[in-house]
C-alpha cells in the first residue's frame, strides 16, 4: 500500500504537465468552438452552441466541401509519394557504400527545415513568371508558355504536393532505413534457399517485417499533412479561388487574419474528429490484415 | 552542520522579498513595460537606444523593453492586455487596433492629449488616424504608410510615355506598355494578401463622394463599387489584368510585386513607402520614383492612412509617465530616426525637415502626394469585425473574376451582399 502511495506521487509532476500543457489546452480548445470568441470583442463571450460550426459548413464565401476536397486530395497524393519515394530512397541507402552517411546527410537535410521556409523557397521556384521551372521547361522545348504553377486554380494543388512531397520523402526514408537494417540477413538468405526473387523477396519478407513502422508511420505522416498549413500558406495562402486551402490552412486565416477563435476552434474539432475517426478505422483495418497472416 | 545550512538557506529565501521591498522603497523609480509588436533585431536596437535616451533625460523612469516574436506579437500582446498583466505602453497595428478598443483595454488618451501643448507638431493624417477608431483617441500613430503609384522612370522613358495624372492616362500608358511585347508588361497586380487594400485605392478615385468614415460607402449609402462610376472602376480593373498584367499576377503578394518592378517586366505599382526599402538595393534612384495615385472621374484621389501607433494599457499603474513615453518616441528625431530605419512616413511634421531621407528624393513625393489639393483622406471600416473577414472574401471575389468564372457584376453583388448596405 504504502508503495502504491510513491508510485502516485512520483507520477504527480508527470500528470501535471501533461494536464496543464496538453489537456488544458485541448479542452479549452473545444470549448471556444462552442463561443463566440472573437478578438474584436473579448467583453462579449458567451456560448453560441453549434453556431461557428453552422457558419463553416454554409459559407458562401469558402465552401467547405471543396476545403474537405481539398484536404483529402492534399493528404492521399502527399502520403503516397512520400511513402513510395521514401521507401525507394530507404532501399537504395540500405546496402552500405562509401560515403553513404554524407550521403544520408545531406538527402535527410530537407526534413530539417522550416515548412514555412520551404514554401517561400518553391513558391520562387514555382513562380509564373520569373520562375526557375518553367525557365528549365522552356530551355529544354517542354512548354512554349509559362505555365501559371500558382494562379491557375487546376494547376496550383499539384505545385503544393510536389512541395510536400519534396519536404516528406527524408521522413520515410529515414524511418524505413532504420526498420530495414533490423531485418535479420537470416531471412533473405533462407528465402533465396527457397528460391525466391528479389521482388518476392521485398513482398515477402522486408514488407511483413517492417510492417509496424510502416503501419505506425503511415499512421503519423497522415496525421501531420493534415495539420501541415505551413507550405500552402507561403506559397498560394489557400488560393486562387481556395483552390489549394485545406482545413488547416483555412484556420490559420480564421485565427489570424479574421482574429475569429471561435470559428477556429470550431475547424480545430473538426479535424481531431476526423483524425480520430481515421485512427480508429485504420488501426482496424491493419488489424484485421494482421489477423489474416 | 547539514541542519544549519539547511536553516540558512530557508531563513535566506525568506528574507530574499523583504530585502527586495527595502529596496523598492529606496530607489522610488517608476518602472515602465513597454511591448513592441514590430519586432525585428535590428528594430529593436532603435528602440532600445531611444529608451535609454529617455530613460537618461528622466531619471526616475525606467522602460523594460519586451519584444515578442513578430508572428505573435499581436496575440500576445492582446492576451497579456487581457490577462491585466504590467504593460504600459504598447505599439498597436491598425489592423488589430479596434480588437484592443473594444475589449476596453487601451486607456482614454483625451485628457492627455488635450494638455499637449506640442500636438500641433504631428501631420494632419496623424491625427486623423488617432482619433479614427472609437469614440476617443486611444492611440497615437507613430507612422503613416499612405499608397502612392511607383513608376520605373527608365521604362517609361524609353516608350516615351509620360507620367499618367488620371486613370484615364493611367490605363491608356499601361496599355502602350503591354502592347510592346517580349515579356513587357505594365502593373504589378496585387492578387493575394489583403489586396483590397491596393484596389480600393485604385477604383474610389472613380465615385464623387465618398464617405470619409468608411470607404465602402459613398455619402448617400450606396456601396461604392454598385455605382456606376465603381462598375466602371471594376471592368477597367479586370482588362487591365487581362491585358497588361502577367496572368500570374493573380497569385502576386508584396515580393512579387516587388520583382516585377525591380525586372522591370511590370514598371508601375502601387505601395506603400516601405517598398522603397525593398527596391533600393536593387536600383540606382534615377531608374524609380513615386508620384500621386492618379485622380479619376471624381477628380480626386481617395487615401487611407494605413499606420502602426503607440497606446497607453487602460490599467497602467503610471500613465502620466507612460504618455510621456509615448510623447518621446514620436517627437521629432526619434519619430525620424525610427522611420528612417522602417522607411515609413514620419508623424513628425518637424521629422521630414529634420532628415535627408524625408526632406529629398522619393519619400518627398509622398509628402508632396499627402498634402496636394486633391487628396482626400478616408477610412477603412477598422472598427468594423466583418473587415477582416471582408479582405479573404473579397481576394477569393476579385480572383474568381479576373480567372473568368464570375463577371463584373456577379462580383460586386457577392462583395455587396457581404456588407448588405
Amino acid at each position: 500500500m504504502k508503495k502504491n502511495k510513491w508510485y502516485i506521487i512520483m507520477m504527480i509532476p508527470a500528470l501535471l504537465f501533461i494536464g496543464i500543457f496538453i489537456y488544458y489546452p485541448l479542452v479549452k480548445g473545444v470549448q471556444m468552438a462552442f463561443q463566440n470568441y472573437n478578438l474584436f470583442n473579448l467583453n462579449d463571450i458567451h456560448y453560441i452552441g453549434l453556431e461557428n460550426f453552422k457558419k463553416i459548413v454554409t459559407s458562401t464565401s469558402v465552401s467547405f466541401w471543396q476545403i474537405l476536397r481539398n484536404t483529402f486530395v492534399w493528404v492521399f497524393f502527399s502520403l503516397i509519394f512520400q511513402f513510395l519515394l521514401g521507401f525507394l530512397l530507404a532501399m537504395m541507402l540500405r546496402k552500405p557504400f562509401r560515403g553513404r552517411s554524407i550521403y544520408c546527410g545531406f538527402v535527410f537535410y530537407t526534413w530539417a527545415l522550416c515548412g514555412f521556409a520551404i514554401g517561400l523557397i518553391w513558391s520562387w521556384l514555382f513562380n509564373g513568371q520569373f520562375g526557375v521551372i518553367n525557365d528549365l521547361l522552356m530551355k529544354v522545348g517542354l512548354i512554349k508558355n509559362n505555365i501559371g504553377w500558382l494562379s491557375e486554380p487546376g494547376v496550383a494543388m499539384v505545385s503544393v504536393i510536389i512541395t510536400n512531397v519534396w519536404y516528406g520523402v527524408p521522413y520515410f526514408g529515414i524511418m524505413l532505413l532504420a526498420a530495414l537494417q533490423s531485418v535479420p540477413n537470416e531471412l533473405y538468405e533462407a528465402a533465396t534457399i527457397d528460391g525466391c526473387t528479389g521482388i518476392q523477396q521485398l513482398f515477402y519478407v522486408t514488407i511483413p517485417y517492417i510492417k509496424p513502422t510502416i503501419i505506425s508511420t503511415v499512421l503519423l505522416r497522415t496525421m501531420w499533412i493534415v495539420n501541415f498549413p505551413d507550405i500552402i500558406y507561403a506559397m498560394t495562402q489557400g488560393g486562387p479561388i481556395n483552390s489549394t486551402n485545406i482545413l488547416a490552412s483555412h484556420m490559420v486565416t480564421k485565427v489570424f487574419t479574421e482574429y475569429d477563435y471561435g470559428q477556429g476552434s470550431a475547424i480545430g474539432v473538426i479535424i481531431m474528429v476526423i483524425l480520430l475517426l481515421y485512427s480508429i478505422i485504420y488501426l482496424k483495418v491493419m488489424k484485421s490484415t494482421e489477423d489474416d497472416i | 552542520m547539514k541542519k544549519i545550512a539547511i536553516i540558512a538557506l530557508v531563513a535566506m529565501v525568506l528574507a530574499t522579498p523583504l530585502f527586495a521591498q527595502a529596496a523598492a522603497e529606496k530607489n522610488e523609480k517608476v518602472h515602465l513595460t513597454f511591448v513592441e509588436v514590430m519586432t525585428s533585431p535590428e528594430r529593436t536596437l532603435v528602440l532600445q537606444e531611444a529608451i535609454k535616451n529617455f530613460e537618461a533625460a528622466n531619471p526616475n523612469v525606467e522602460v523594460e523593453l519586451v519584444s515578442p516574436p513578430y508572428e505573435q506579437a499581436e496575440t500576445k500582446l492582446a492576451s497579456m492586455l487581457a490577462a491585466g498583466q504590467d504593460v504600459d505602453v504598447c505599439e498597436i497595428r491598425d489592423n488589430s487596433v479596434a480588437t484592443l478598443i473594444n475589449g476596453n483595454l487601451l486607456l482614454n488618451l483625451d485628457d492627455y492629449v488635450a494638455q499637449w501643448n506640442t500636438k500641433d507638431q504631428l501631420v494632419d493624417a496623424a491625427l486623423l488616424a488617432g482619433a479614427s477608431i472609437g469614440d476617443a483617441t486611444y492611440f497615437l500613430p507613430q507612422y503613416l504608410y499612405v499608397k502612392a503609384l511607383m513608376v520605373r522612370t527608365d521604362i517609361l522613358e524609353k516608350y516615351g510615355i509620360e507620367y499618367p495624372k488620371t486613370t484615364d492616362e493611367f490605363y491608356a500608358a499601361c496599355a502602350k506598355l503591354a502592347s510592346q511585347g517580349n515579356g513587357q508588361y505594365a502593373f504589378a497586380l496585387r492578387g493575394k494578401g489583403s489586396p483590397c487594400k491596393t484596389t480600393d485605392i485604385m477604383m474610389l478615385p472613380e465615385v464623387a463622394d465618398i464617405n470619409e468614415d468608411n470607404l465602402y460607402l459613398t455619402k448617400d449609402g450606396q456601396f461604392y463599387l454598385a455605382t456606376e462610376g465603381g462598375r466602371k472602376a471594376m471592368q477597367d480593373y479586370l482588362d487591365l489584368f487581362k491585358n497588361c498584367c502577367p496572368s500570374d499576377a493573380v497569385n502576386w503578394g508584396y515580393a512579387e510585386q516587388i520583382n516585377g518592378f525591380i525586372s522591370g517586366t511590370t514598371p508601375f505599382l502601387i505601395q506603400d513607402p516601405d517598398a522603397v526599402g525593398s527596391v533600393k538595393d536593387a536600383l540606382d534612384e534615377s531608374q524609380y520614383t513615386a508620384i500621386p495615385i492618379p485622380v479619376g472621374a471624381s477628380g480626386k484621389r481617395y487615401l487611407d492612412y494605413g499606420f502602426a501607433g503607440l497606446a497607453v494599457a487602460a490599467n497602467s499603474k503610471h500613465p502620466q509617465e507612460a504618455f510621456e513615453l509615448v510623447k518621446y518616441l514620436i517627437s521629432a528625431e526619434v519619430n525620424a530616426r525610427i522611420c528612417e530605419f522602417y522607411g515609413a512616413l514620419p508623424v513628425n511634421k518637424d521629422a521630414y525637415s529634420m532628415s535627408d531621407m524625408f526632406s529629398m528624393g522619393i519619400y518627398k513625393e509622398w509628402a508632396d502626394e499627402m498634402a496636394d489639393e486633391n487628396t482626400i483622406f478616408v477610412k477603412f471600416p477598422l472598427e468594423d469585425p466583418r473587415f477582416t473577414e471582408y479582405q479573404t472574401v473579397h481576394m477569393t471575389a476579385v480572383q474568381n473574376m479576373l480567372l473568368g468564372n464570375a463577371t463584373v457584376d456577379e462580383t460586386i453583388k457577392i462583395l455587396k451582399d457581404f456588407w448588405g448596405y
